[in-house]
């Protein structure tokens, strides 16, 4: 069996690997393997070809592809050894990684440092327990978006989506350009769940409908999909007597992303319940030592960009980490769920260099104020469970908090003056 | 189509469980053999959704307390009664699967049974049972205390739970796998096996008959009829027959099992509310179950219910609290358990007409269907069928599958011989592009065959990830475009078109 000995093994090229891989090579770290399980670098961009990616890390509106090509190149003309077609099969306690490919057959490797940076997948209708028929025609948007982008078929005529997921509303758009009917959008919740823009921008901009605090509740056909049943919501439940039926030949789900860290737990990784990712400090290391975590492995994000950062953050420290000059306090500050704070990371903080928060809502909120601590506070217009806000806190300020072992954040609607 | 005929010495209508095992029984003699199934592959009609266990002797009388739900009759009753047909079969016919295992490589896996008891009226019926187990020799079947059943499952909620019958030897198969080798094996061995094959009518001739179908017409001397759900029609084909079937739905739910489970767990039969975990051999639990009655008009019908799902989420927790079992939650399904009224408590076998024997089982079906096969040729034999046998019948068959299972240096050996060993197509499941190609080899022609064939699409992600390159592969060894290739029978086609197809013709339809 092949061994291979390196500095940094990377699981995973999307754009968190990517972004890992480029900034571990440039901060001097010999010997990177990435490990990638499809045929080529850049992960789920390639199926992504809307604009949008790219904004806030380029200051430019690129598609999916264009975002990734920029990194694949860079990472092409590095010393970086990469290895698709690749499938990670065991990442054990000790860091050492069992994966198979056609050239290398099974083979191990065995990393000072890994950085997880599988991703997520998509939730099915079988987790959200919609009851009815099997039958074919019922895709989670991604998958969809791949046969229809990359793999060029239209997976039906006549669609309903459920849920208003950022892949979902754009597929909803997407469909509609095929010249397919987009019949409904569904959201139980009162509010879409992906990005308000890609709400206006997918489905105001082309009339689909979007029925929000709705939910599919039965399938029907028993060989191909022929519709579904759908009905109001109230406290969670569907409202009995108000089900009507839509006939379609597809169903899309776009219902939620779940961190993939199957890899992760057989290592030993803890899991915070907030965002299905590994539990991390600042510097996105998990509860095993040498393994970082980066991307939507650790949490779902809204934009790419942040895949982004949150991969070269994890690089800088699995790098520090190699050089042995990743210091810790010799105690701990927890980072505490106040109100209207769904989750946060990382969810505790250990040296000395400051850290970065991120977090999400728990609910929409018009003039809202976020507390952190007792040293900052910062007020919002609107904030939605839907994108990521980011706080940077500096050393000085996080001393306080040392000296407890804790720090609450939360987030309180402004009491008019 | 319309114009082919086959003929045959034997014609078997149904490729379950029971029809499969015959087909290759009858294939060790000089007999022609011919297998009709209307689905695309083997075991994919009531043997796909059953609960797959091959019960040893605890379970056997554990299911006897069915009808002991009003807790008011004796229940020794019940346990002393004497062994039906079924019960024999099941105990003749379980001993087969083990030794076959080696030779048609489909797996079994010994999870044991523990089925429990909440008082002392219970724990004298499974005191019962172990005495009838011990008379008929069944080994190592015991009556545990807490602390026993904690130590082989530490998970369990003992705080009700008295006790329990623990049997070391239940164990639990998948059908469609066991299907799938019983006919691959026949095949090999010189049986006709028609997919897609639908028997549509029947007609008595002069020392034949001829069995109509949608894909031409099978000329047979002998037919026995093992349609399994539907074997009521068949036989409606040659009599008016004076029976029917009633039906018991259960719907249950696939889930993860990260070592959170080994053994079977049964609960006392409440009528109506069977409480089961069942342990898949590939690494899988099945949670449930409901069982609501239904006519057999229903028998089509497999989709799940909101009452139905909510009442078995509560299942697997109420065995093992500490799990997170909503969380571990791939797929869910509906099957049947059918009896017939004629016979209600056993099999209904007999002969409607010279050479045309009616097969019509109930649960258990997949134990006994082994002993059941050596059953039917000699009853085909004591009419007169000539059973001489092959010398060159060849026992063995290939399970392509398995590749993620073996030791590394097999694993490499393989992908040095072949790369495409290397490229796993399946995250969850691990299946491998050459498993998915020798699939297609061995006769998979649907999406779901090759599911369950190599389980790319069985794993939590359900699809995601493998759907598009399965499907690429398919074509490729199929020769076919993806827009050709179904799920399962009938018009499930998974695409629907080519992207662009449908340009400017959105506003015109709408």
């Amino acid at each position: 069996m092949i061994t291979k000995e390196v500095d940094l093994a990377i699981i995973g090229a999307g754009p968190a690997g990517l972004a890992a891989a480029i900034k571990a090579k440039d901060a001097g770290l010999k010997r990177v393997l990435v490990l990638e399980r499809a045929e080529a670098l850049g992960g789920l961009l390639h199926q992504c070809i809307h604009n949008g990616f790219g904004l806030h890390y380029f200051d430019q509106d690129l598609t999916g592809p264009e975002y990734a090509e920029r990194f694949i190149k860079k990472l092409s003309s590095m010393n970086i050894e990469v290895a698709l077609n690749t499938m990670v099969t065991h990442l054990h306690p000790d860091r050492s990684i069992t994966a198979i490919n056609s050239d290398w057959g099974e083979f191990k490797v065995l990393p000072a440092a890994v950085i997880l940076a599988m991703g997520c997948r998509e939730k099915t209708r079988f987790q959200l327990g919609i009851p009815g028929s099997r039958p074919a025609g019922i895709f989670t948007a991604g998958l969809a978006q791949k046969l229809v982008n990359i793999d060029g078929y239209l997976p039906g005529s006549e669609f309903v989506i459920l849920g208003s997921g950022d892949i979902g509303m754009i597929m909803a758009r997407r469909l509609h350009l095929e010249g397919a009917r987009v019949k409904a959008v569904v959201e139980i919740m009162p509010y879409v769940g992906g990005l308000i823009r890609n709400e206006v921008q997918c489905l105001h901009d082309f009339e689909i409908p979007l029925l929000l605090e709705h939910t599919v509740t039965d399938i029907y056909g028993n060989d191909r999909i022929e519709g579904v049943k759908v009905a109001k919501v109230a406290n969670g439940e569907p409202v009995n007597g108000s089900e009507s039926s839509i006939e379609c030949d597809c169903l899309l789900l776009s219902v939620g992303l779940i961190p993939e860290n199957e890899l992760s737990m057989e290592a030993g990784v803890n899991i915070y319940e907030g965002t299905g990712g590994p539990v991390v400090d600042e510097y996105l290391q998990t509860s095993v030592d040498g393994i970082f975590a980066a991307g939507n492995v650790l949490q779902v994000y809204d934009l790419v960009d942040n895949v982004t950062l949150d991969g070269e953050k994890a690089a800088l420290s699995a790098v520090k980490h190699i050089d042995n000059k990743l210091k810790k306090q010799p105690s701990e500050v927890k980072v505490a769920l106040g109100k209207n704070i769904k989750c946060v990371v990382p969810q505790k903080i250990v040296g000395f260099e400051g850290a970065e928060l991120t977090l999400r809502v728990s609910q929409p909120m018009e003039n809202a104020e976020l507390v952190v601590g007792n040293h900052y506070k910062k007020k919002y217009r609107v904030v939605t469970p839907s994108e990521v806000i980011k706080i940077a806190l500096n050393p000085s300020d996080l001393s306080q908090y040392f000296a407890t072992g804790k720090l609450e954040v939360s987030c309180n609607v402004r009491e008019k003056r | 189509m319309e114009g082919r005929v086959t003929e045959t010495q034997v014609l078997i209508i149904g490729g379950g469980i029971a029809g499969t095992a015959m087909a290759r029984e009858f294939s060790k003699y000089k007999v022609d053999v011919c297998l009709a199934e209307k689905e695309p592959a083997a075991g994919f009609g009531i043997c796909k959704g059953s609960q797959g266990c091959l019960h040893g002797g605890a379970a056997l009388y554990g299911s006897r307390l069915v009808k002991w739900f009003d807790r008011k009759q004796d229940v020794a009753e019940y346990i002393r009664a004497p062994l039906h047909l079924k019960e024999k079969l099941n105990i003749a016919g379980r001993p087969i699967f083990l030794e076959l295992e080696p030779f048609l490589k489909a797996k079994i896996y010994k999870s044991g049974l523990l089925f429990f008891a909440y008082d002392k009226a219970e724990m004298r019926a499974l005191e019962l049972i172990k005495e009838e187990t011990d008379k008929l020799d069944f080994k190592g079947i015991a009556l545990w205390d807490r602390d026993q059943i904690r130590d082989l499952e530490p998970g369990i909620d003992c705080s009700e739970r008295i006790g329990a019958i623990y049997d070391p030897e239940d164990y639990t198969i998948v059908p469609t796998e066991w299907c799938t080798a019983f006919a691959e094996n026949a095949e090999q061995n010189g049986a006709h096996i028609l997919f897609n094959t639908e028997v549509k009518g029947i007609e008595e001739k002069n020392g034949y008959w001829l069995v109509k179908t949608n894909n031409g017409s099978i000329k047979a001397e002998w037919v026995i009829n093992a349609a399994g759900l539907f074997s009521d029609e068949i036989a409606a084909m040659v009599e008016k027959i004076d029976w029917s079937f009633f039906l018991f739905e259960h719907q249950f739910l696939v889930l993860e099992n990260k070592d959170y489970l080994k053994t079977m767990l049964f609960e006392m039969p409440i009528p109506f509310e069977p409480r089961l975990m069942i342990p898949t051999p590939d690494g899988n639990i099945l949670g449930g179950a409901t069982m609501y009655q239904h006519t057999d008009k229903e028998k089509k019908d497999l989709f799940t219910t909101r009452e139905g799902l909510d009442h078995i989420a509560e299942i697997p927790q109420s065995f093992i609290p500490s799990v997170p079992w909503n969380k571990k939650i791939i797929r869910s399904f509906r099957g049947y358990l059918h009896f017939n009224t004629r016979n209600p408590d056993d099999y209904l076998i007999y002969w409607p007409r010279e050479r045309f024997l009616n097969i019509i089982v109930c649960p258990p079906g997949l134990a006994p269907s082994a002993a059941l096969a050596q059953e039917a040729v000699k009853m085909l034999g004591d009419k007169g069928l000539a059973l001489v046998g092959k010398s060159d019948f060849n026992p063995y068959r290939e399970n392509p599958r398995g590749f993620i299972d073996l030791p590394t240096e097999e694993k490499n050996e393989k992908i040095r011989a072949n790369p495409a060993y290397g490229h796993i197509v399946c995250r969850c499941e691990k299946g491998t592009e050459q498993e998915v190609r020798d699939a297609v080899r061995a006769g998979a022609r649907t999406l779901d065959d090759v599911k369950f064939r190599v389980r790319t699409g069985m794993g939590r992600c359900q699809g995601g990830f493998c759907t598009s390159r399965v499907l690429q592969i398919m074509s490729e060894e199929m020769g076919v475009s993806p827009l050709e290739i179904k799920q399962k029978g009938g018009n499930s086609y998974i695409l629907k078109g080519e992207t662009k197809e449908l340009r400017g013709k959105g506003k015109a339809a709408a």
